[in-house]
Formats: structure tokens, C-alpha cells, sequence
């Protein structure tokens, strides 16, 4: 006999990061690699936000690879870094994202809990490579009509990102790194706003997405459609 | 000279009522250096709050709790009830149930969530003593009441005139002038109930919402009935996004309390964990069987301060028993009604 819900609410984030070869020429996958750490300690340090959100880490190049399965902060151990790798195929970070939140939700409310519609935070440093052929995978992603659990999306470009392709992947939020700044350096203060928008999303008694100010160094860029 | 005899203190100290896994806070001592349970820096921190009693044939008991949200934070808890007693020029007697919830958004929902519930707990005993009182009349005028009575009251108050002046009871240290209602909005239940049971065990109950802190009847066959307030034909009137005292509209709805039925008014803190869309949930199945009949007040606290994780806002439960001589009973489905 299956034991009654409690009813816990549980907000997921999935952190999608570019990991191109071009990711290791601006600094920016040690950036990623030290910024991760300090992510995971603040959010396990704060009893209010561990015990409701759960992590996920998504990397992507040629292909997408589920890096860290969706965790309560301090069951992770220590967080997994990146590896600069081949091109950016942003379609397979949406066709995976797709298959992963459909199979954790589902695990969680089997579970009796109450999930909140998830949150994805998208890092990258340069335009699609599948630029011909991403938009309808992520199309299927965010159309709350077709798919109910579609996520709200914040999306962060640094260095070779475009401004526009930035503004329509974020559905709720999307930043740029203004020129001249290093990329390294924004990186850090985009996981610095995103570790904040977990913090303060998960800290309130009714739960919602909090999206970030503009990083350091970010200019906060207008949503388009698809 | 014989030893003097010492008070027993053998017994354990009061476990932890817990729902599901152990939350972050569910071994934490109040005391340890993790500082997870701040004082609050201006008083008024309410972390257990409790008025308890019997009028005529009913118990009553308020608990509320302030939450780990607040308790990390070191605010105050931002819930308050109040009850009163109230008699009818005709010689009725009703007890009086008011509920707030301040809004988290709100810079002051503390201060008006106290000060509400007190206002309108005193303006409606004002109104079941006046002549012209009743139940219906009451639910019509409501609303009116509220704007005319409660708001103008709770908007205002006399600032210090000195730097060394002492401020009235707890509020905000800000001219009221320069306070917007969009800082004092709180969710409002109120409930007015005979203390006497009808004719066959049977009394009518006036209950009113502003926003969503839920009023339920538990039933002794342990359901949670959720009244509903103010469905019209042509759809359905709801508050539950509303706050009081941006909205004075008050959804109102008149309900049977039966013998042996026990009214809760709560706030969210507890409330969304009774049921959901899809049934009760853990711990609203728990309280269904240990809430069917009065129990002692430091078991009720005990109750109101469950463990489950994410469940970090304040707990204000007001449970009104209507038989308080019930014997405690296994809820089955053929329970015999006396």
C-alpha cells in the first residue's frame, strides 16, 4: 500500500552550461568549475532553501550529458565540474532538458510531493551551431499549451553570445555580458545571481521564481519570441 | 532531618511530532550557536501563542506557532488570532473566531495582523450585542462594517510626539500617514459560533474569508470539509488572492455545525497540508484522528509544531469542539451518532 503524500514542496533548477571549446579559451570553464562549489555550499549551508529546492546540472556541446541528477543540496557530496569539449548544440541541451523534467517530476510526485514548475538557467558563450534546427526542440520545451511543465527560462550569454538569440531563449529573464568586460569574470557573477535567485526563490513560504537583477558586468536584454 | 523531595523531572522531554523525513530544523535545538532561532530584535516575536477554554458546550483552542522562515530571520511571527465572547440583546451567547495572516510582502503584516484580528473580534461582539443583530443581517453588512469600523482604525494611530515617548502597543514606529494599506495586508477567517448546540445537535455558523487562510469542519467520520463561500450561478466569487484591507469585500456563507463536529480555522502554514486536489495528506490524516476530541494544550502545540520539510511559514490552527464531553473515538465509517 503507497504511503499518503505529505505534500512537500519541492522547487527544481536545472543549471544548463555550455561546455564548447570556446568555453576554455575565455577563462570561462574554470570560472563554471569554481563558481559551482560556492553554489552548492551557500545553498546547503541555508536549512530554508535546501530542504525545498532540489539542483540539477546539464552540460552541452556536441551532445548533452545530465552532469548531476536533480539533488537535495546536501545529498550531494561534492558538485561535478565541466570539460570544454566540442561545438554548441543548444537543440540537444533542449531535448534533454525536455526528457529530464518529465522524468523527475514524475518520480517526485510519485513520491507525494508538490512540484513547483521548474526553473532553467542557461550559460553560454556563443551562438547554436544547430542554428537551423534548435528552435523548434525548444519551441516543444517552453509552450506551456503543449507541454504543462514547461520551465521558466533565464538565460545568461557571455563573450561570443547574441544579444537576440539570448532574448529568445529567456522566458522570464535574459542577460548579456556587456562588451569589454572579461568573460571569466562575468561567469562568476552569473552563478554569483544565480545562487541568489535559488536563494531567494526558495526562502519564501510561498514559493516563486525571484528572478536576478543584471550580474555584474550584464545587461539585462528584452524577451523575444521564438 | 529528612531529605527534601525533589519534583520529578525524569519524564522525556516533548518529542517531535514528524511528518515525512526529518527536516533541516528537526533536531535543532532552539539554543545552538547555528542560529537558526533569532529573538526578534523588536519584541512581539509570538514564537507560541495560546488562548484555550470551554463556553457553554464548546472547547476552544488556539494555537499558533511562529514559523522557521521568521525564527531564521528573527521576525516576528506574522499570524494572530483572537476570541472573544459576545452576547445578543435576546440573551444568546456566540463565541467570536477571527484569523490573520499578514502577507510576507507587506512591511508591517505583523502589527496588522494582531491589530485586525483584535478589531474585528471586538467590532463583531459590539454588533451581536446591538439590537438589531442577526446572523443574516450580519453576513449582508459585513463588508460595510469592515470599511466603516476596522480599516479606519487599523490606518491609523498616534505617532510618539517625542523622541522618548513610548509607542502604543507594538506599532510601527513610522507616521501613519506615510504608511500605505499595501504594507498592512493580511488574510481574514472569522467565524461566529453558538455556544450551544441546536435543536437536535445542529447550530448555524456564520463564516467569512478574506484570502486564503482555509476554514475546515472535520467531521467524525474524519473528512475535512472545506466550505465554500459565495458561489453564484454565473461563476464562482473568490477572494482567496485577495488581502484585507485592500479588499473589504467578505466572502460570507452560513454552515451546520453538527454535535461532535470540530470547526478549524488556520492559516496556510498548516492549512495546505491538510489536502490537496488529489486527498488528505499525511498530516492532514494525523490530525483528523487526534483532533476528533479536545486534547491537552502542550500535545495541541505539539501538534501545531510539526516537523515536515518546506513547511517554514507560522501555524495558527483555531479548532472549536462542539461536543466536549466526546469520548475519544476510532473514526471509522459507521461512527453511531448520538
Amino acid at each position: 500500500m503507497s504511503e499518503t503524500a505529505t505534500g512537500e514542496n519541492i522547487l527544481p533548477f536545472y543549471i544548463v552550461c555550455d561546455e564548447s571549446g570556446s568555453m576554455e579559451g575565455i577563462g570561462g570553464i574554470d570560472a563554471i568549475n569554481s563558481g559551482l562549489p560556492e553554489l552548492h555550499s551557500t545553498i546547503a549551508s541555508d536549512p530554508l532553501v535546501s530542504d525545498k529546492c532540489r539542483i540539477g546540472l546539464i552540460s552541452f556541446s556536441d551532445i548533452a550529458e545530465e552532469l548531476l541528477p536533480l539533488s537535495r543540496a546536501t545529498d550531494i557530496p561534492a558538485m561535478p565540474g565541466v570539460q570544454a569539449k566540442g561545438v554548441t548544440n543548444y537543440g540537444e541541451a533542449f531535448t534533454l532538458l525536455r526528457y529530464l523534467i518529465d522524468r523527475d517530476i514524475d518520480a517526485l510526485k510519485s513520491q507525494g510531493y508538490q512540484v513547483f514548475r521548474p526553473a532553467v538557467f542557461f550559460i553560454t558563450d556563443g551562438e547554436p551551431t544547430d542554428d537551423q534546427t534548435w528552435e523548434p526542440t525548444y519551441r516543444s520545451l517552453i509552450d506551456k499549451n503543449s507541454n504543462r511543465r514547461a520551465p521558466n527560462v533565464i538565460a545568461f550569454g557571455v563573450n561570443g553570445a547574441n544579444a537576440t538569440t539570448i532574448g529568445k531563449i529567456g522566458t522570464v529573464g535574459a542577460f548579456i555580458a556587456s562588451s569589454g568586460i572579461n568573460p571569466g569574470n562575468a561567469l562568476k557573477e552569473i552563478l554569483r545571481s544565480l545562487t541568489n535567485s535559488i536563494v531567494s526563490s526558495s526562502s519564501s513560504s510561498t514559493p516563486q521564481l525571484v528572478v536576478p537583477a543584471a550580474p555584474d558586468g550584464c545587461t539585462s536584454v528584452p524577451l523575444q519570441t521564438v | 532531618m529528612g531529605e527534601e523531595s525533589r519534583p520529578d523531572d525524569s519524564a522525556r522531554p516533548v518529542t517531535t511530532l514528524r511528518i515525512g523525513d526529518a527536516s533541516s530544523f528537526g533536531d535543532n535545538q532552539w539554543w545552538s550557536n547555528r542560529d537558526w532561532h533569532q529573538l526578534v530584535a523588536d519584541g512581539f516575536g509570538a514564537d507560541v501563542a495560546c488562548d484555550a477554554g470551554t463556553v457553554g458546550e464548546l472547547a476552544i483552542a488556539a494555537i499558533s506557532v511562529r514559523g522557521h522562515k521568521h525564527r531564521v530571520d528573527g521576525l516576528p511571527n506574522e499570524d494572530s488570532f483572537a476570541i472573544r465572547v459576545a452576547k445578543s440583546k435576546v440573551g444568546e451567547e456566540f463565541v467570536v473566531l477571527v484569523l490573520c495572516d499578514g502577507l510576507s510582502s507587506a512591511t508591517h503584516s505583523a502589527f496588522a495582523a494582531r491589530r485586525t484580528s483584535s478589531l474585528v473580534a471586538d467590532m463583531l461582539r459590539r454588533i451581536i450585542a446591538d439590537d438589531a443583530f442577526t446572523m443574516q443581517a450580519l453576513s449582508y453588512g459585513l463588508s460595510q462594517c469592515l470599511r466603516e469600523f476596522v480599516v479606519p482604525e487599523l490606518t491609523t494611530w498616534s505617532s510618539p510626539a517625542t523622541a522618548l515617548s513610548l509607542p502604543a502597543y507594538g506599532v510601527p514606529s513610522v507616521e501613519s500617514s506615510n504608511v500605505q494599506p499595501s504594507e498592512l495586508l493580511v488574510t481574514l477567517t472569522i467565524a461566529i459560533v453558538p455556544t450551544t448546540n441546536g435543536e437536535k445537535g445542529a447550530s448555524d455558523v456564520l463564516l467569512g474569508t478574506i484570502g486564503d487562510s482555509p476554514a475546515y469542519v472535520l467531521l467524525k467520520n474524519g473528512d475535512w470539509l472545506k466550505p465554500s463561500y459565495g458561489e453564484q450561478d454565473d461563476g464562482v466569487l473568490t477572494t482567496a488572492t485577495a488581502a484585507f484591507p485592500k479588499t473589504t469585500d467578505i466572502a460570507v456563507t452560513q454552515i451546520i455545525l453538527y454535535e461532535g463536529d470540530c470547526l478549524c480555522l488556520m492559516s496556510d502554514g498548516v492549512g495546505n497540508f491538510i489536502q490537496n486536489k488529489s486527498g488528505q495528506l499525511r498530516l492532514g490524516k494525523h490530525l483528523a484522528e487526534v483532533w476528533l476530541t479536545p486534547r491537552d494544550i502542550p500535545t495541541l502545540v505539539r501538534d501545531v509544531s510539526f516537523d515536515l520539510r518546506s513547511a517554514d511559514d507560522d501555524r495558527t490552527v483555531i479548532l472549536c469542539w462542539t461536543d466536549r464531553e466526546a469520548e475519544d473515538t476510532e473514526i471509522t465509517d459507521e461512527t453511531e451518532v448520538s
